[in-house]
């Protein structure tokens, strides 16, 4: 599946993603690394418990960020590095929005309700996915944490600044949920009108259905008792 | 060397909640054991990393030494710990089966779940002060066979078969001496409990004897235009639009076609079994427990489902109102009351 064939959640990420697009890959790399590095620092027992995925290479693909990421569990070590191909060759294809996907992560939301949701969509190994989300589960994570720290003492200077535009998103997000619903009111009022309308046709349709298989019964014992008289 | 005195008598004792409905919770790992426990689960049930459990997943389960510690955990909090070993060993292999009852008694657990009657055998002769559940693989649905379980091996519990009205569970509590345990929320197989085979045909595998039902490592989802693909060892076995919830991958909930039909559930549809609006009915019934399916998932779920019940419960006690507010966590998104109310002829 191509990622340009997902569409991404109106959010403030999504624009963050698109204002950000000039930042080097580097930079990222240099993030996930520290983030990599902290959680076998502070998880060691995610990696006896990975054990089994070992080589397994992951795409995780934000759908309202320009970027994704590859992630390889090693013997001794995770290796994450952000690709913007996001078609390139993987045991697994991690699909969803940055949110759905950190919730998961810091065991916020279930990963199965959001794949019965169909906010989460994946391919590939599913054995290996299913270590993958165990493994993570079985152990306290937050991502926040683990990047802050990686930060050392910055870390709580940059949580300083997080803080509040974490409240700043939430406010933003409101603001752009109410564009949403004013740009596209009437498509989505007309949608649910349409929705209402197949629903009825479907309905009818299995009404039909019915009835028909009890015609196709009522002419079948016609024909016996017919054959039978004969 | 195993200490038997080492079992806890929790399950007879003082613990105030004892009188009431008990919440057996699920917990695939140490975590999310923590994570029950503190959402207020009266108990919680585990497997060890290997096929001696029916929830034999990948990255999933405990180790004996994982187990001692979230056990210690468990009962500092007032909670108890049920370890699964519910699986049927295969001839001239049970060493493994052996084993984990052992490191289970040795972690000091309140009660082993099992459904063999060669490990109910080796359990109750080599550690006859561990308290025995009666699993629902044992598939044990009328009074004869629980009294025999009780009468030959001293098992204190029955984990009931969801095949059950609410009345049968009630006229079958009048003709025991065994606790009941129900299965009150989660994922509801079509199967005679104990008896599927039915993933075994298309991927060699099943919960009996591997303790996986269509394994993860037979699964595989494509996306096909606007459709998700499920299939099972590259069989489709279902088909999702982009406006449909989506289930597990188990060949009972698949898609079939007939002569009749465009593809369509004839098994069962992606649905999970809830309960919580029938706890004043199954405490009439005399069930003494309710069971929360899903060793397999997350922490969230555990904390939601978990919470959600504790409240039930205690709601119900309280004389006040039922909240069900657990849609989102089930299969498919939608609840049923399963064989409990029985509307079909």
């Amino acid at each position: 599946m191509k990622k340009d064939a997902l569409y991404p959640p109106f959010s403030p990420v999504l624009i963050a993603g698109i204002l950000t697009q000039p930042v080097p890959l580097y930079i990222i790399d240099k993030v996930l690394e520290h983030i990599t590095s902290n959680l076998q620092k502070n998880h060691p027992s995610i990696l006896e418990r990975l054990e089994a995925i070992e080589n397994k290479k992951f795409l995780i693909s934000p759908t309202d960020l320009p970027f994704s990421i590859i992630i390889t569990f090693l013997k001794d070590e995770i290796i994450s590095v952000s690709t913007k191909d996001a078609d390139i060759e993987t045991d697994v294809r991690i699909y969803g929005s940055i949110s759905s996907l950190v919730k998961m992560l810091d065991g916020e939301v279930d990963g199965d309700a959001l794949f019965f949701s169909r906010e989460l969509i994946v391919e590939g190994d599913t054995e290996a996915l299913l270590t993958l989300r165990n493994s993570m589960d079985a152990d306290d994570i937050n991502i926040l944490y683990e990047m802050l720290d990686s930060f050392g003492i910055l870390g709580p200077i940059i949580e300083k600044f997080i803080k509040p535009s974490q409240n700043f998103s939430n406010a933003i997000s409101d603001n752009m949920n109410l564009l949403k619903n004013s740009v596209l009111g009437t498509v989505i009022e007309e949608l649910e009108s349409q929705e209402a309308y197949i629903e009825k046709l479907n309905e009818k349709i299995s009404d039909l259905q019915k009835e028909q298989n009890k015609q196709k019964a009522r002419i079948t014992k016609i024909l016996k008792d017919i054959k039978n008289d004969k | 060397m195993i200490n038997d005195n080492k079992i806890s008598d929790k399950t007879t004792n003082d613990n105030p909640k004892q009188e009431r409905l008990e919440i057996v919770c699920p917990a695939g790992t140490p975590a999310a054991l923590e994570v029950a426990v503190n959402s207020g689960a009266d108990a919680v049930y585990t497997g060890f990393r290997n096929e001696t459990n029916a929830r034999n997943f990948p990255g999933l389960n405990f180790s004996p030494k994982e187990l001692a510690t979230s056990v210690e955990y468990a009962h500092a909090n007032d909670a108890k710990v049920f370890v699964a070993i519910n699986t049927f060993p295969k001839a001239d292999n049970q060493e493994l089966w052996y084993q984990s009852i052992d490191d289970a008694v040795a972690a000091n657990i309140d009660a082993i779940i099992l459904a063999d009657i060669g490990l109910l055998d080796y359990a109750s002769n080599k550690h006859p002060d561990a308290r025995l559940h009666l699993s629902v693989q044992a598939s044990a649905s009328n009074a004869e066979a629980i009294n025999f379980f009780n009468k030959t091996f001293g098992v204190k519990r029955v984990v009931l078969p969801r095949v059950l009205t609410i009345p049968e569970i009630k006229k079958l509590n009048s003709e025991i001496d065994v606790e009941t345990e129900i299965f009150a929320f989660g994922g509801l197989c079509v199967m005679a409990e104990g008896r599927c085979s039915l993933s075994s045909y298309i991927t060699g595998e099943s919960p009996n004897m591997n303790g996986v039902c269509s394994p993860a490592s037979h699964v595989r989802y494509e996306k096909e235009g606007t459709k998700m693909v499920s299939k099972l060892n590259d069989f489709t076995i279902n088909e999702f639009e982009k406006f449909e919830t989506a289930g597990y991958p188990t060949l009972c909930k698949g898609r079939f076609s007939t002569d009749e039909n465009d593809p369509t559930y004839l098994f069962e549809e992606p649905t999970s079994l809830n309960v919580i609006e029938m706890i004043p009915e199954l405490v009439d019934a005399g069930v003494l427990a309710l069971k929360i399916e899903g060793r397999q998932r997350s922490k969230a779920y555990v904390k939601e489902v978990v919470q959600n019940f504790r409240s039930a419960v205690d709601s119900f006690y309280e004389g006040q109102d039922i909240i069900n507010d657990l849609g989102n966590l089930a299969e498919g998104q939608r609840g049923t009351s399963g064989a409990y109310v029985k509307k079909w002829q």
